[in-house]
């Protein structure tokens, strides 16, 4: 029997997520995508900080005190923190009083609803006599403060809390992927965040990257088979704080938004977590400092738009990518004639 | 006091009107039956597209059934290109493209100018540059305002839509006017 394409949409981890199955038996396709689906909800109840009885929630309310974690939620915060090493702090997931101070305190959907609120609340967060733009930070977290004990514990400082934002939901995506990967050629796009196993009978994955400027255009297309694909841009979750307009990429040096002339970077790489990662990094560290960083991860493809609207890819995201602002966008259409 | 009994033609008159009455009832009923029937189906479909997670047509499917087999290709295409069958993109931006400029210097690329409106189905310039290479077009399909679009297979056999009048401009080797689409496009990276 042939393979057919699946599909099922549903909102998740505050942004629509859209998974692909190609695969022969149309029961046990609709029966995994209900299951992955499932599985993103379950995950999202056990993250996310905007849920109160999540185990995050929880783990952040005790800090100070040990706190015994499942596996998830072990594997997430350790992995967050080696990243926050090997990124040098510029990836921290100890920046929750930070994105809590500059009001990013509910779901961006209810953000986006609701007005912000009052002036009083957002005064409570952070301490008196600070600038609003030195926002709290929990200055004497370090890396080694929070302590990973034996069979899940975790103990974080007191007034220390973590988000699992963008870590959490690219570990998802990359565990739905291999999920429905293992039933056949699958795609897992979540808010533009993707993972993909396999191809489809007819070609790779054709995916695209938005123009930040305009959101409409699309910049680039990549053809993707096994790698997965982030976006990390200023263009979007953006509000005004007390007239000033935020972003939700804080900036662990200064404990508010960044403020960077790249206005987005894509990253492709073999696990989205990391792909979501280098791109989060390469953009707070902005241009010039990114640039570098980015150099020295050679295995990666990468494009960089600047505040300017200038686009930097590597060698090899130019290979991979139909880029149309780059010269060899009708090249392709070439073929031998007979 | 004694009422007046209608007249055999005014009873005549009143039975011509009831039966037209009731003609006209039934047919309404039965109209709005199939209109009824025909709007449900087409809520059915709808739902059944946008929520089941149904095989959705995949684009070797949707070219079959509009033509059997490849078209040789006008060299430029005119407001009606023949042979010509009615698709719908999957993607809008073949609807309402938003062309992109290309050129700039490999690894530092010049920023893309706004998108603006949609060609026109004439080539660009008069005159005629020489033809570089010819595109391999599987089939000329139209958007729904009419607009003709080629599907052409690129050299790593993945099928994109290119705007009609820009398959010559492509041939000479010029830069598409209007940002190609691919016809099997999934997910979108957009920071999240």
């Amino acid at each position: 029997m042939a393979m057919q394409q699946y599909e099922r949409r549903f909102r998740a981890m505050g942004t629509d997520v859209v998974l692909w199955l190609w695969h022969s038996d149309r029961q046990r396709a609709q029966r995994a995508l209900a299951y992955v689906q499932r599985f993103f909800l379950q995950t999202e109840a056990r993250l996310s900080r905007f849920r109160p009885h999540s185990e995050l929630s929880r783990l952040n309310r005790g800090a100070g005190r040990p706190f015994r974690a499942s596996s998830m939620l072990f594997t997430l915060v350790k992995s967050a923190l080696d990243w926050r090493v090997r990124t040098g702090g510029i990836f921290d997931p100890t920046v929750l009083h930070a994105l809590l101070a500059w009001g990013y305190d509910r779901s961006f959907d209810i953000m986006q609803t609701q007005p912000a609120h009052s002036e009083e609340d957002t005064d409570a967060l952070r301490r008196p006599g600070q600038p609003l733009w030195a926002a709290p930070r929990p200055a004497a977290a370090t890396a080694g403060e929070i302590v990973l004990g034996p069979r899940g514990q975790i103990q974080l400082p007191a007034g220390l809390g973590l988000d699992l934002g963008g870590i959490a939901k690219g570990w998802t995506i990359q565990q739905a992927a291999r999920r429905l990967g293992a039933l056949g050629p699958a795609l897992v796009d979540g808010g533009g965040d993707i993972a993909c196993v396999g191809a489809p009978p007819d070609g790779p994955w054709m995916v695209s990257v938005a123009d930040p400027q305009t959101l409409e255009q699309d910049v680039a297309f990549l053809p993707l088979s096994n790698q997965a694909i982030a976006t990390s841009s200023q263009a979007r979750r953006r509000w005004l704080h007390k007239g000033q307009p935020a972003h939700h990429l804080i900036d662990p040096r200064t404990g508010a938004p960044a403020r960077t002339n790249i206005l987005s970077a894509t990253v492709l790489a073999s696990r989205l977590p990391d792909a979501e990662i280098y791109a989060k990094t390469a953009l707070i560290l902005g241009e010039e400092e990114g640039l570098a960083y980015l150099r020295t991860l050679p295995s990666l493809s990468w494009l960089l738009i600047s505040a300017d609207g200038r686009q930097q890819f590597n060698d090899s995201f130019e290979k991979q990518a139909y880029a149309p602002a780059s010269n060899n966008f009708a090249d392709r259409f070439q073929v031998p004639t007979a | 006091m004694q009422g007046r009994r209608p007249s055999t033609s005014n009873r005549s008159d009143i039975k011509a009107l009831l039966t037209t009455v009731k003609l006209t009832t039934t047919i309404g009923t039965v109209s709005l039956t199939l209109a009824g029937w025909g709007l449900l189906a087409r809520v059915d479909a709808t739902n059944a597209a946008a929520n089941q997670p149904s095989p959705a047509p995949a684009i070797g499917a949707a070219l079959s059934a509009v033509s059997p087999t490849p078209t040789a290709a006008p060299p430029t295409p005119s407001p009606t290109p023949s042979p010509v069958a009615r698709v719908a993109p999957r993607r809008d931006a073949v609807q309402k493209p938003g062309p992109q400029a290309v050129g700039g210097q490999s690894g530092v690329a010049a920023p893309a100018p706004t998108a603006t409106s949609a060609p026109t189905a004439t080539p660009a310039s008069t005159a005629t540059p020489a033809v570089k290479f010819k595109l391999d077009i599987v089939q000329w399909v139209q958007t729904r305002a009419g607009d003709p679009v080629a599907v052409v297979r690129d050299n790593r056999g993945i099928l994109w839509f290119v705007w009609g009048s820009d398959v010559p401009r492509i041939e000479q080797g010029l830069a598409p006017t209007v940002q190609p689409q691919p016809v099997n496009g999934f997910g979108r990276s957009r920071g999240s």
